[in-house]
């Protein structure tokens, strides 16, 4: 693949998607920080720095690639990213009982991240193909395929919130491509039959990892422990905050997971409803972008890999902040863009990337 | 993709965008709900659950003195807290632990049923107690373990060392300013969390370790800080003044070797002092020089070119007037040379030296000795004084401040521009802590002595010193006078502005004598102070005396040679300090006894055109050894280390020629 980058490219890049998409980076430094801005706790900092960079430089690349050539590549990228999530397996590194990262140097990949990402390019390029009908019942076949394989390996990790992102997405690029309503609907419902069917098939000592996967202090109270701990945090914040240092809930370590899960909270404790509002802002902005960007893309290949890139980070703030304030259960999804965790951040602003290529080449 | 499908797939891609709209906009909602409705319930919850976590208090870094000494410590102590909820019979509990608190039972009743997850019942117990109460077995107590600071040497230094407060923050002194390098982190406990149905009684489950602090090695000398103690307590008890001050301070470095201060207390105990007494006069009260100002004065004109020292002034017979006002002299003086100017004292003399000098000039070189400006000494609440500009000088001003009046200065400034004069005309920036160490005693930063400026030049402060020893030798300081050595000094008495009349009121003032010894390499400048004594009146005949006293013993400690009558000694190597007088042979044998092969090659090499080799560093066995073998007398004074010889390094040393060595204890680096 060539990197020759047209000059009108760069200047239809979209400054405002990316400035609003790095201020929650920005923040979500800010408060990692503040946390423990002691010589203890700068390591997170620094790290997550580092995984900045190396997040920026992918979301270049990205963005510099006609995105319909990664689309064209997308059989490989699938077969690499289920040969990842195999790898976990075999040299996986664990942590508190799950098994999800693969060292790489001094960090650590979380092949499961990643592979959000090669999903929905495989999915477009799918529903795209000159030799598949999105309409047809072989392309849906071909298609909850290549969802549940991958979806089976990451539960067995157990992540079961990076899991259930992939379903938001799957059936965005299915309503986007055109299918039909009865059909998703039916798809639906077999979904949710075969939960408690899966249930079933799972293990006792399954079961009870996806149980331990949701209450991280392994006790009957902990997950309604944590819910709590969250409202406390937010609800204590009130509409102007108690700043850094009157932030008890985050920094006595009641709140748990704070780094990564609960960064909003932790947020919202120390700078308010106010602070909490800039936060929602921005996300509002890089989505409703990203929806547009869908929208006003003149081919299929463009619209459905915004589509699926902009489903993908709308549900993973959705649930976060849902479940950070209490309103969904808690399935251990992290904040786009500002959770402390590298994978994330760098898939998140490839997808960025992601959209910002489509954009660029919606003028051309 | 175009037509009809594509249309729809256009809008089905708004429609997602409507569902994620209205999602986030519940989100919001939600966020309202919790922050501005329901903050109140919230805030409660949150701060209920952090009255139930406590600070583990680090401990403390030791202070030292110069020497490794230790002036404050820490020791570990125990501390009773209460969660009142799991008290089951306040009454009872309070009974008994009264009886071993020594408290009545309804103060501790009162703590015990505080409305709150968790209260102190009393802090920082000796073991014994806390082992009694943990034998009651009583419900609902439990301890945590703290720092407690002690201070072995009781009032030894309380100002300069300040006190811990009970919440472990240093309220005062180097305790306060060094708070930050003392006090570590703070670790975080907790006493219970019912949320995740831990429960902890007893001892607090301790979330984050506290880190110990780093300890402070300060420039003051133990021994010097003692002797000044002593020979002020004595001098502010017979004196019967309001207070005092002492301060000993190295002129080549700015150290501050000993800072005493009466009235004082004990900072073991410091909740039963006040603050009159804990007040580090020193740095924080300004006072009006009086006399001791001349010699900024003085050292101004003979650098300004305005005088020197044989110059003559007239002393107008004892009076002079000066913007309608008499100023008097103690006597009716006639012609005086600058010298006698200063070595009497003289007000009318000292006016005209300085309408010679002019005000402009005058303020220039107050300024530059450091007076109207903090030192960087570093202690809390250091005031700069009062200097004001002389565009705010009235028609009197510059007579009544070249006698050291309408000019406030603290007793540090005054000593740290002697030790300015001292030091070749070079400011030093008084210093009281010289390095800091990590936990395990190891140096982790080294303070360097920090020159201010040039103030005057070397030939000046040579001359001006030549005139102070005047003052102590044939002048009003003579009571200052110690035997054996040159001593350069300027007494002072500063009758107090009267706040209520806004006169000088006749009663007596500041006394004070500075002054520095030996006068031609001096080794300390020293302030002594007395204010509002009962029983004397002239600086002369109070602070004089104890400030010799003073001299004298730290002179005599730091093992500097007199002047005039060296004593000898002639040491027995291997007991120094004794002084048995031995013939050199029989010292040498003794001392190449101890030490073979050394010394031997140099006398077969260098008998006939000997030189004096460089002994500094040398222990005394080891330099007795080397000048055996050059059939010298050898005189020795002090024990340790040899810091200086005379004759110097690589000078001829005739047959029988005396080698006078001074010895040191090597543990002091000065």
């Amino acid at each position: 693949m060539m990197l020759r980058i047209d000059r009108r490219l760069l200047q239809n890049v979209d400054w405002l998607l990316l400035a609003s998409a790095l201020v929650p980076v920005g923040l979500g430094l800010l408060t990692l920080w503040s946390l423990s801005p002691g010589r203890h706790g700068s390591g997170a900092v620094w790290r997550q720095l580092l995984w900045l960079a190396v997040g920026l430089l992918a979301l270049v690349l990205i963005a510099s690639v006609d995105y319909r050539n990664l689309v064209r590549g997308a059989p490989i990228l699938y077969v690499v990213g289920i040969a990842l999530l195999l790898l976990v397996f075999a040299v996986g590194r664990s942590v508190s009982g799950a098994r999800r990262w693969l060292p790489l140097g001094p960090l650590t990949l979380q092949p499961a991240e990643l592979f959000k990402f090669i999903f929905l390019i495989t999915l477009t390029w799918v529903l795209t193909a000159r030799w598949a009908n999105p309409r047809a019942r072989s392309t849906l076949g071909l298609t909850l395929g290549l969802l549940v394989v991958p979806f089976l390996l990451v539960v067995r990790q157990p992540d079961l919130g990076t899991a259930l992102v992939l379903l938001p997405v799957f059936f965005a690029l299915l309503f986007g491509a055109g299918v039909r309503l009865r059909e998703l609907g039916w798809l639906g419902l077999v979904g949710l039959a075969g939960t408690p069917l899966a249930w079933l098939v799972l293990k006792d000592y399954q079961r009870e990892r996806l149980l331990v996967y949701l209450d991280p202090f392994r006790d009957p109270l902990g997950s309604a422990y944590n819910v709590i701990q969250s409202k406390i945090a937010i609800g204590s914040g009130q509409l102007l905050g108690k700043g850094v240092a009157g932030a008890t809930q985050s920094r006595l370590a009641f709140l748990p997971e704070r780094h990564t899960d609960f960064i909003f909270a932790v947020f919202a404790e120390m700078w308010g409803f106010m602070g909490a509002l800039v936060l929602l802002v921005c996300y509002t902005f890089v989505l409703l972008r990203g929806f547009d960007i869908a929208a006003g893309a003149r081919e299929p290949v463009g619209r459905l890999l915004a589509l699926g890139v902009t489903a993908l980070l709308a549900a993973q703030t959705l649930i976060n902040l849902g479940m950070v304030m209490g309103l969904l259960p808690i399935v251990g999804i992290p904040l786009p863009l500002m959770s402390y965790g590298g994978s994330s951040l760098v898939v998140t602003l490839m997808a960025v990337g992601l959209l910002l290529s489509v954009r660029m080449r919606q003028f051309l | 993709m175009t037509g009809p499908l594509g249309g729809s797939l256009r809008s089905r891609a708004l429609i997602l965008a409507a569902l994620f709209a209205s999602a986030l906009l519940a989100l919001t909602g939600r966020l309202a709900f919790l922050q501005v409705v329901k903050h109140e319930e919230l805030s409660r919850l949150a701060e209920r659950q952090r009255s139930k976590t406590i600070t583990l208090r680090p401990e403390r870094g030791p202070i030292l003195d110069r020497a490794g000494q230790p002036l404050a410590v820490s020791s570990r102590a125990e501390s009773l807290f209460a969660l009142p909820a799991r008290i089951e019979d306040p009454e009872r509990t309070a009974r008994r632990l009264a009886a071993i608190l020594k408290e009545t039972p309804g103060a501790i009743r009162k703590r015990l049923e505080a409305d709150r997850g968790f209260a102190w019942v009393k802090r920082k117990l000796p073991p014994a107690v806390a082992q009694a109460i943990r034998a009651l077995g009583e419900p609902g107590l439990g301890f945590v373990e703290e720092s407690l600071r002690l201070y072995p040497n009781r009032e030894l230094a309380a100002h300069v060392l300040g006190f811990e407060g009970v919440d472990g923050r240093g309220l005062e002194g180097v305790e306060r300013a060094w708070d930050s390098h003392l006090a570590g982190e703070p670790g975080l406990g907790l006493v219970e969390r019912d949320a995740l149905g831990r429960e902890v009684t007893g001892l607090a489950a301790v979330i984050k370790r506290p880190t110990p602090g780093q300890g402070v090695v300060l420039t003051v000398d133990r021994t010097i800080q003692y002797l000044a103690e002593k020979e002020l307590d004595t001098a502010w008890r017979r004196t019967r003044s309001q207070s005092a001050l002492a301060i000993v301070l190295d002129p080549r470095t700015g150290e501050v070797l000993a800072l005493a201060v009466r009235p004082t207390f004990n900072p073991n105990s410091f909740a039963t002092a006040t603050a009159n007494e804990w007040r580090n006069r020193a740095v924080t009260d300004p006072f009006e020089p009086g006399s001791t100002f001349k010699v900024i004065l003085a050292a101004a004109a003979l650098q300004a070119g305005a005088a020197r020292p044989t110059d003559r002034f007239y002393g107008e017979q004892g009076s002079i007037t000066v913007a309608s006002t008499v100023i008097h002299d103690w006597k009716r003086y006639g012609w005086l040379t600058f010298s006698e100017v200063l070595q009497n004292s003289s007000n009318v003399g000292a006016i005209k030296v300085g309408m010679a000098l002019g005000r402009d000039r005058y303020y220039h070189y107050i300024t530059s000795f450091g007076f109207g400006s903090l030192t960087g000494l570093g202690l809390p609440g250091e005031s700069r004084g009062q200097i004001r500009p002389p565009e705010r000088w009235s028609g009197l001003s510059l007579a009544t401040m070249s006698i050291g009046q309408e000019v406030s200065v603290t007793a540090l400034q005054l000593i740290a521009a002697f030790g300015a004069v001292a030091n070749g005309g070079m400011l030093m920036q008084p210093q009281i802590v010289r390095a800091t160490l990590d936990a395990a005693g190891h140096e982790l930063r080294g303070l360097e002595p920090r020159v201010v400026r040039q103030v005057i030049a070397p030939e000046t402060a040579r001359s001006l010193t030549q005139i102070l020893t005047g003052v102590v030798e044939e002048g009003t300081g003579h009571l200052a006078a110690i035997p054996g050595y040159r001593v350069a000094g300027k007494t002072g008495t500063a009758q107090k502005l009267d706040p209520a009349t806004k006169h000088y009121s006749r009663a007596p003032g500041v006394l004070s004598f500075v002054g520095f010894a030996p006068a031609d390499d001096p080794r300390v400048v020293m302030l002594v102070l007395l204010d509002e004594p009962k029983t004397e009146k002239w600086g002369s005949e109070a602070a004089a005396p104890i400030f010799a006293a003073l001299g004298r013993e730290v002179l005599r400690y730091l093992n500097v040679l007199p002047q005039d009558a060296p004593p000898v000694q002639i040491v027995r190597a291997g007991e120094p300090g004794t002084s048995v007088p031995v013939s050199l042979p029989e010292a040498s044998r003794a001392a190449a006894a101890l030490a073979p092969g050394t010394g031997r090659a140099a006398l077969d090499a260098d008998a006939r055109s000997a030189r004096m080799p460089d002994l500094a560093g040398k222990s005394l066995r080891r330099a007795l050894s080397v000048l055996e073998a050059l059939d010298t007398q050898v005189e020795v004074a002090g024990r340790g280390v040899v810091v200086s010889q005379r004759p110097a390094a690589g000078e001829a040393l005739a047959p029988g020629a005396i080698a006078r060595l001074e010895l040191a204890p090597p543990t002091a680096r000065r």
